[in-house]
């Protein structure tokens, strides 16, 4: 019995050491999954992700649950900017346990509107945005107003008999939208950082440079791609959006990085309402997005790392919330 | 000892595995035959009759797919919890569907309710219409991706393209050229276009059902209300510009053109691949000329037609995808439409959309053959698009379509001569108030009958006015007598002509039922197809429609007298007289 008991301690003790030792050892071996959260039990989580980045999500989440077996994790599409019918505080309903949003000054407006249970965003990719055009268009646009920039395309938006027609999304459903008018709220003030009143005070500049020259397109990319120069002079979007039409590949198309610069930086923030093993479970499947593998797939889709770009400007989500009312009652 | 050891054992085990495969996939066992699954997702779609070409092989190769076992999209084996999915679907015009989604919510006991997992109209102006008249969103129209696209032209002859370039110094060509050249005191004549007619011939379909029509009269709107409104630089047709009378009237001038309208799409794809006597310039989608253009139609093209794009501008039809928000449409349905449209816009599906003349929808298929300019189209055009107006300017641009359509003389002709007795006489009676039906209470119709000799039972009067008579007529039809039909025509051309004021701004046409060989007539064939000769040289020529009924009608004579109008034989039968009628009608 003193034999038996002994050999039990000493067979806990060696599983210990090994485990420890395993768990110590991970980290340094580049191609081991990432260290998970101490959880007794299988978890299975509920991820929301923005469309634009939802090939890449799908690949890792399958990679993941793969490789971690406790863990299996679920993409959700995510309809609209803010994902308000999916997160919520109603025990009836079970939220998500995270979201990878398209930019952090959407997740800045979701917890503007009320949904203040996200962590901390984490930038897991990148994608910052550019003016595309066909050639031939450019070449006749610089010619009268000069290189494409927020001041030649102001200029254009209030030339008289010369209307402008710029290309991008609905600022009310996606980020990328929204990303221009916070570039272009902050041309007139010249400002880095916008707060709701520099919004407010931009207003005027913003409507001689969007209304009735703005084309908002469900897919504006594919229609460059697919109907050629009949869609508009210029469009602004993002570069995942641009590669993904594969117009950066075409001879007689060009992209000009937009200034001040805004970036689609996917942040995935945990749902702080969830059980603390499913948030345990986001942050591991963020630290696996996040590890070098996984970072070196981003260009299979068209994305980039963290910090590719510098953000010229940030917007708190007051300053999102107003530009996007501004959108709601001046755009079509 | 044992019992600890059991404990450890699960953890022992895992630690050796070292974490484990959490997924793992099994195939499904493929299924034979193209019968849908038991517990297959069954989706429906109503999709526009130009997608007919690739449409019905894409959802066979979709079923065939799931029924072995595969997923379409993605080629790989079904997963344990992925469910099958059947797709049913057929044509139908997008206006006729668009009202049937509209019955199906306000109207649910009309003869017409469409309820289809997915509408696929041949441009989204459809599905703002749904959702203005419905109240509510019906389709989200950014959720509706476009699955072939090609843009709305005027197909012209290509030497009477360059006759009005030439003309107006290779300048760019649109509606404004086209108004010239029928307001030109010679018409064609001064174009240098050889031949003895002065008027213009073009064609459109009825903008309440076709989608290149409706497209089409938008267009023409902001053509007008940039050469006749205050603004000539305005972005989105307004309200106010389709209410505005000067526009309209200069909607009714373009319209001016129309040699005559039909409900059919095919019906002037035949009609022009005869040749420029029969129309100058149609309004179809890019696809549509292609095909002609290819020798696809019955009637082989003497010269190759090309696509005008309009300088003023025209529209894409993306024929997109739409899932209606309504209950008849499930989850799992709603699902499954996403992966049919998923798979129809893949590049294998996309490239055959290519080869049937469209432009493909998905930007890694890129655009090549057969939109290259030796079937006369422009891989580079349209250079100029429209705006798609808000959905009342579109409701508003449909209402206004009585009010600016080139309205009509119509001589109903029937052969009410002995042969006629019978179900031949009793069918001619349904189908042609079947005929007076679908006719426009603005048009002014005439009934003719003849048998030995030649009677006006109803004269030539506003419609509105003289239904009743019309019907009674119709209705007191009697066959007896021998068959005059060359006086009849020649009688009818003459009633056309000496017809009141206004008629060089209304079609004027003979619709002519006849069963038999001329018997009785003072005069002769060549006489009526002189006199129709005759009449192709005025500003506003007489159409004799021709309907050859049964098997015993004079087939040689009438094609004689449609080859002289420039139109084509009709034939029917007691069986299928109706629809005949009903599809002439639809011209006016």
């Amino acid at each position: 019995m003193q034999q038996s008991k002994f050999l039990f301690f000493a067979i806990i003790g060696l599983a210990v050491v090994v485990v420890i030792g395993m768990v110590l050892a991970r980290p340094l071996l580049p191609d081991q999954p990432v260290p998970l959260p101490a959880a007794a039990q299988a978890v299975s989580i509920r991820v929301a992700v923005a469309p634009s980045i939802r090939p890449w999500a799908e690949q890792a989440a399958r990679a993941f649950s793969q490789q971690e077996a406790r863990i299996q994790v679920q993409v959700v599409e995510v309809e609209g900017l803010v994902p308000g019918g999916l997160f919520t505080t109603n025990p009836q309903v079970t939220s998500p346990a995270g979201w990878l949003a398209e930019a952090s000054f959407v997740v800045d407006l979701a917890r503007e509107e009320g949904l203040d249970q996200f962590g901390a965003a984490v930038p897991v990719a990148e994608s910052a945005l550019a003016w595309g055009t066909f050639n031939d268009k450019q070449a006749s646009f610089e010619q009268v107003y000069g290189p494409v920039s927020w001041d030649s395309i102001h200029a254009k938006g209030t030339a008289p008999a010369d209307p402008l027609n710029l290309v991008m999304t609905a600022p009310d459903n996606s980020a990328e939208g929204l990303a221009v008018l916070i570039s272009a709220a902050a041309v007139p003030l010249n400002r880095t950082v916008l707060s709701a009143a520099d919004v407010r005070q931009s207003e005027p500049w913003l409507v001689e440079t969007f209304q009735d020259n703005t084309r908002l397109l469900p897919r504006p990319a594919e229609a460059f791609a697919t109907q050629g120069r009949s869609v508009g002079d210029v469009g602004l979007l993002s570069l995942v959006t641009w590669r993904r039409a594969r117009l950066p590949e075409r001879t007689d198309f060009s992209l000009t990085p937009l200034q001040p610069a805004v970036v689609l930086n996917y942040p995935l923030v945990t749902w702080t309402g969830a059980p603390p093993a499913e948030q345990a479970a986001v942050e591991a499947f963020r630290n696996f997005l996040l590890s070098e593998p996984q970072q070196q797939t981003l260009a299979d889709f068209f994305l980039d790392r963290p910090g590719t770009a510098s953000p010229g400007v940030q917007a708190d989500g007051e300053a999102v919330q107003a530009l996007l009312r501004w959108a709601e009652r001046t755009l079509r | 000892m044992k019992k600890y050891l059991l404990i450890l054992m699960p953890f022992l085990l895992a630690l050796a595995c070292g974490g484990g495969d959490g997924g793992g996939s099994s195939s499904a066992n493929p299924t034979p035959g193209l019968q849908p699954a038991a517990n297959a997702v069954q989706i429906s779609i109503l999709y526009a009759p130009e997608s007919e070409l690739y449409m019905p092989a894409a959802i066979e190769q979709f079923n065939r797919a799931y029924t072995e076992g595969r997923n379409p999209v993605s080629g790989q084996p079904l997963a344990d919890n992925e469910t099958p999915i059947f797709v049913t679907g057929e044509p139908a015009s997008s206006g006729t569907v668009a009202q049937g989604i509209i019955n199906a919510f306000i109207a649910p006991n009309n003869a017409n309710v469409a309820k289809p997992t997915i509408f696929g109209p041949s441009v989204s102006h459809w599905l703002a219409l749904v959702n203005y008249q419905v109240g509510r969103q019906v389709f989200d129209l950014a959720d509706s991706p476009p699955t072939a696209l090609a843009p709305v032209v005027i197909a012209i002859w290509e030497s009477r393209l360059k006759a009005i370039q030439e003309k107006n110094g290779g300048e760019a060509v649109g509606w404004e050229e086209l108004l010239e050249v029928l307001n030109s005191p010679n018409g064609w004549a001064d174009y240098n276009i050889p031949g003895d007619r002065t008027t213009v011939y073009y064609g459109h379909t009825d903008p309440l059902v076709s989608s290149t029509a409706l497209s089409t009269l938008i267009a023409e709107f902001y053509a007008s209300a940039r050469y006749n409104g205050d603004n000539a630089n305005f972005r989105r047709l307004a309200l106010e510009q389709v209410n505005d009378p000067q526009v309209q009237q200069g909607v009714r001038n373009i319209e001016q053109l129309i040699r005559h309208y039909s409900s059919r799409t095919t019906e002037f794809k035949e009609y022009i691949a005869q040749g420029p006597n029969y129309l100058d310039f149609v309004a179809l989608e890019e696809n549509d000329l292609i095909y002609i253009n290819q020798g696809k139609t019955a009637y082989q093209p003497p010269e190759k037609l090309v696509a005008l794009y309009p300088k003023e501008g025209t529209f894409w039809h993306e024929h997109p995808f739409a899932i209606p928000q309504a209950d008849w449409v499930t989850p799992e349905q709603r699902a499954a439409a996403k992966t049919f449209t998923d798979f129809i816009r893949s590049e294998p599906i996309q490239q055959r959309v290519l080869e049937s003349g469209f432009r493909p929808a998905n930007p890694q298929v890129p655009v090549g053959y057969p939109i290259v300019a030796e079937l006369g189209v422009d891989p580079n055009q349209p250079a100029n698009i429209l705006e798609v107006p808000d959905p009342d300017v579109i409701a508003a641009v449909q209402a206004s379509w009585q009010y600016v359509k080139k309205q009509a003389d119509v001589l109903l002709v029937i052969d009410t001569s002995g042969s006629m007795q019978g179900d031949k006489i009793e069918q001619a009676r349904t189908a042609a108030t079947a005929f007076l039906d679908k006719m426009p209470a603005q048009n002014q119709v005439g009934l003719v009958t003849f048998s030995e000799s030649v009677n006006t039972l109803v004269p030539l009067a506003s419609f509105e006015g003289n239904q009743a008579q019309v019907r009674n007529g119709i209705n007191s039809l009697d066959a007896q007598g021998d068959t005059a039909l060359y006086d009849a025509i020649q009688q009818s051309i003459e009633i056309l002509q000496n017809f009141g004021t206004g008629k060089e701004e209304r079609i004027q046409a003979i619709v002519i039922l006849s069963d038999g060989q001329d018997t009785a007539s003072n005069g002769s064939l060549q006489q009526v197809v002189e006199q129709i000769n005759l009449s192709r040289q005025e500003r506003n020529p007489v159409i004799v429609i021709p309907v050859a009924y049964g098997a015993d009608a004079d087939i040689n004579a009438l094609n004689a007298i449609a080859r002289a109008s420039a139109t084509k034989v009709q034939s029917g039968d007691p069986a299928n007289i109706q629809k005949v009628l009903e599809v002439i009608s639809s011209y006016f």
